[in-house]
């Protein structure tokens, strides 16, 4: 017997819907997900770089606008 | 279409899909529901279920060089990545595992008269199979929940299919030793 015992639940049966599987099934994002992985890792941290400080751009200009208007 | 047929069909996507992972796309429709249900059905949640079997086929297109030929299929070596992605949320979550038993999979597990509510049963094999060891608690999960075949079992744990029975049929037996004295008939 193992010493780390999980706890069990036995539940009542229930089918699942093929609508919620039709839902839940997204291939393009595997796929994007699969590519986004290949990317050499300087490529993807520049990714990131860049979209950190497009965010952070987003954030001052909005707070410039904001004093300018006199908002503060 | 047999057995073998499917397997040979699969061979070829595989290779395909090892040179072009969009070449994955039919394996991944052919098994998505069987995975999906596995374990949506072992967690019974639907987002956690999507998230999860979304890592099941991500880590099957990476490691798809890995895939080793075998007369099934790679439905068995799917299920193998699955168990291994709920093994592990379970030991982060400390969640109860579910397995969801029809009232005719409830009287397998049991020597017993019709007149015990299920409900009871259930919850009195509940506190059993908690009592089991993971590989044990997976064994059953699979078998019932996942219906894999003895043969696909087998090659799920590395053993023949005789050897798989075998271990069910003693697994059985042993739930029904332990089964509570008051409710023996």
């Amino acid at each position: 017997m193992n010493e780390n015992k999980r706890k069990v639940e036995i539940t009542q049966p229930s089918e699942v819907d093929q609508k919620e599987i039709e839902k839940a099934q997204d291939f393009s994002r595997l796929i994007t997900k699969f590519d986004e992985a290949k990317k050499p890792l300087s490529q993807r941290r520049l990714f990131e770089y860049k979209q950190r400080w497009f965010f952070l751009g987003i954030v001052i200009i909005a707070l410039i606008i904001m004093l300018l208007l006199g908002y503060f | 279409m047999s057995e073998y047929q499917i397997a040979t069909t699969e061979l070829e996507e595989i290779a395909a899909a090892i040179q072009h992972p969009q070449a994955f796309e039919p394996l991944y429709k052919r098994h998505f529901p069987a995975i999906y249900s596995y374990i949506r059905k072992s967690t019974g949640n639907k987002e956690l279920a999507a998230d999860l079997t979304s890592d099941v086929f991500y880590s099957a297109i990476v490691n798809l060089k890995q895939f080793k030929i075998n007369a099934f299929g790679i439905r068995p070596w799917l299920f193998k990545i699955a168990l291994n992605q709920l093994r592990m949320h379970f030991r982060k979550t400390a969640k109860a595992m579910h397995i969801p038993l029809s009232e005719n999979h409830l009287m397998e597990f049991v020597v017993i008269d019709q007149n015990v509510e299920a409900n009871e049963l259930r919850q009195i094999l509940s506190n059993q199979l908690s009592q089991l060891s993971e590989e044990e608690q997976e064994f059953i999960q699979l078998r019932f929940v996942a219906e894999c075949s003895f043969k696909e079992l087998g090659v799920i744990l590395n053993v023949s299919e005789d050897a798989a029975k075998m271990r069910m049929s003693r697994l059985l037996d042993k739930l029904k030793r332990n089964f509570p004295q008051s409710l023996k008939p």
